[in-house]
């Protein structure tokens, strides 16, 4: 259930069941994201074509 | 958790369980940020919330990889934009539309009982944030496949330069996806370790950035523009309403805008309220104005977007014309029908999403009142009965949701014609946020300076 605490959009607070990730892992994972499309920019002309 | 749940419908074998734990599978396999084990303390939570916004900010400035060289991608959303919080081009394109679309969905599914889950129980609150989670990527994937088939409108060519069939369109459908998950997973984060949720900070923070570039860009900006136009011999009159996208009028908009909504948001009902006990100490138990927040225009105004994406699937593109917002009072003057029809549309959706807020959310009378009761109060002059207390409530409870719902429409409409920065909306949306945030870092810093506070709030 979307809680409006504060009366702010609230949509992910609940637990779920899903696979348990820790906030910093996920930190890691969205930086390597950025660095992958930045690099991307250098060398992925040559490997995709595009 | 399985045989947890086994054990529980072993107990209480009459509630059947929804057809949606079909999914539980599925769900299972959904990576979520964990709930935090211990306290978060008040630097953590500010170093959390800084860093979610750094990373949301970085994200809107790198371009999706796989449309041609040189290539500028159209601005999709127009206004609408800041209500999503995206950027056009960027791996933000999508930014929070699916999360929202998402919950709108589910709410309505839920609260017509097509899905029957009781949100009271904690099995099916899980499912339903799960299923949540799932719906938001299958929208994601829905939105990114609609943007990239919508027109860029030169005649043949796709938005991004190139089809969905290709190599590349597959590609840009996949980083937009992924970005739309990446903003799924910081909204986590920000609700869990931060303040507030992150689908505001995000909303707010695109505002904000997109005011200040336009109130002080050195290059367009409306204050250099205008002392630059002073400087060079025009009139006041005239530098103070020079033609362009905006003007000085447009921050006087800003600015109007940003007081109404901070008076809106200190016009209150107070009901008087006592304790049953310790001698009946009296009290008062405010019900806002804007009780349902700028909430409902949020909803509202995803509910154009989408209407705008599948427009272009279905060719109907009237559709755009009704429900986007006019960006100046000259375009709203040019266009009367089109104003006058948007304005009415934004302001039903805003009430009838306020009332489905308050049912949704535990906001309506008979929770509120079930919570005063269980907290031993009372309402004077009343006898102390739940049911007594519930209809004293609905009087001023569901009469202010709606007032406050169309008060927010009423405003975010009538901003957008004056052509407020950031639009007008935008300024509704960041100004109520920056309240509630405000009044969320005021109490996180109460408790964390005196502990026992937080025994009280629950915490």
């Amino acid at each position: 259930m979307p809680s409006s605490g504060a009366g702010l959009i609230r949509y992910f607070e609940e637990e779920g069941q899903g696979i348990k990730v820790q906030p910093k892992h996920m930190l890691y994972f969205i930086i390597g994201f950025i660095i992958f499309e930045v690099a991307l920019r250098l060398i992925g002309p040559s490997i995709f074509g595009f | 958790m399985a045989k947890q749940s086994l054990v529980k419908a072993m107990e209480n074998p009459e509630k059947p369980r929804s057809k949606i734990y079909a999914l539980q599978p599925l769900l299972r396999r959904l990576p979520e940020i964990s709930v935090p084990k211990r306290h978060i303390t008040f630097k953590e939570k500010f170093i959390w919330t800084g860093v979610a916004l750094i990373i949301y900010f970085v994200l809107t400035q790198i371009p999706l990889y796989g449309t041609p060289a040189e290539y500028k991608v159209n601005d999709f959303f127009g206004q609408l934009r800041y209500v999503f919080a995206s950027q056009a081009g960027s791996l933000m394109e999508l930014g929070i539309g699916p999360i929202v679309t998402a919950g709108i969905i589910l709410q309505l599914l839920v609260g017509s009982k097509v899905i029957n889950l009781d949100l009271s129980d904690t099995d099916d609150r899980a499912v339903f944030t799960g299923s949540q989670k799932f719906v938001a990527i299958l929208m994601a994937v829905f939105e990114g496949s609609m943007l990239i088939l919508a027109p860029s409108g030169v005649a043949g060519v796709p938005r991004y330069g190139v089809g969905l069939g290709s190599s590349a369109g597959l590609f840009i459908l996949f980083q937009l996806v992924l970005g739309a998950a990446i903003v799924i997973f910081l909204d986590e984060i920000v609700s869990k370790y931060g303040f507030g949720s992150g689908v505001s900070l995000f909303i707010a923070g695109g505002v904000c950035m997109t005011i200040f570039w336009q109130a002080i860009g050195p290059v367009s900006g409306v204050i250099p523009t205008f002392a630059g136009n002073l400087a060079a011999g025009e009139s006041f009159v005239t530098s103070f309403f020079a033609t362009g996208p905006s003007n000085m009028m447009s921050l006087v908009a800003t600015i109007l805008v940003f007081f109404i909504v901070v008076y809106a948001e200190s016009v209150r009902v107070e009901i008087p309220v006592a304790y049953g006990k310790y001698g009946g100490i009296r009290g008062k138990y405010p019900i806002k104005l804007l009780y349902t927040s700028n909430i409902p225009v949020i909803l509202a105004l995803t509910v154009f977007a989408n209407l705008r994406i599948v427009s272009y699937v279905t060719g109907a593109t009237w559709l755009v014309d009704y429900t986007s917002p006019p960006s100046s009072l000259a375009i709203a003057m040019a266009n009367p029908l089109q104003t006058v029809i948007y304005s009415l549309l934004l302001i039903s959706l805003a009430i009838g999403f306020a009332w489905l807020w308050l049912q949704m959310t535990g906001m309506g009378p008979r929770d509120i009142a079930k919570q005063l009761d269980d907290s031993g109060m009372l309402i004077p002059g009343f006898r102390k009965d739940i049911r007594v207390m519930e209809q004293v409530l609905r009087k001023y409870i569901i009469t202010t949701a709606i007032v406050g719902g169309a008060f927010v429409g009423i405003i975010s409409a009538g901003a957008d014609i004056m052509g407020a920065l950031g639009s007008g909306t935008g300024i509704l949306l960041t100004v109520g946020i920056i309240h509630s945030l405000y009044e969320q870092i005021a109490r996180e810093q109460v408790s964390e300076m005196f502990p026992a506070v937080r025994k009280i709030i629950g915490e």
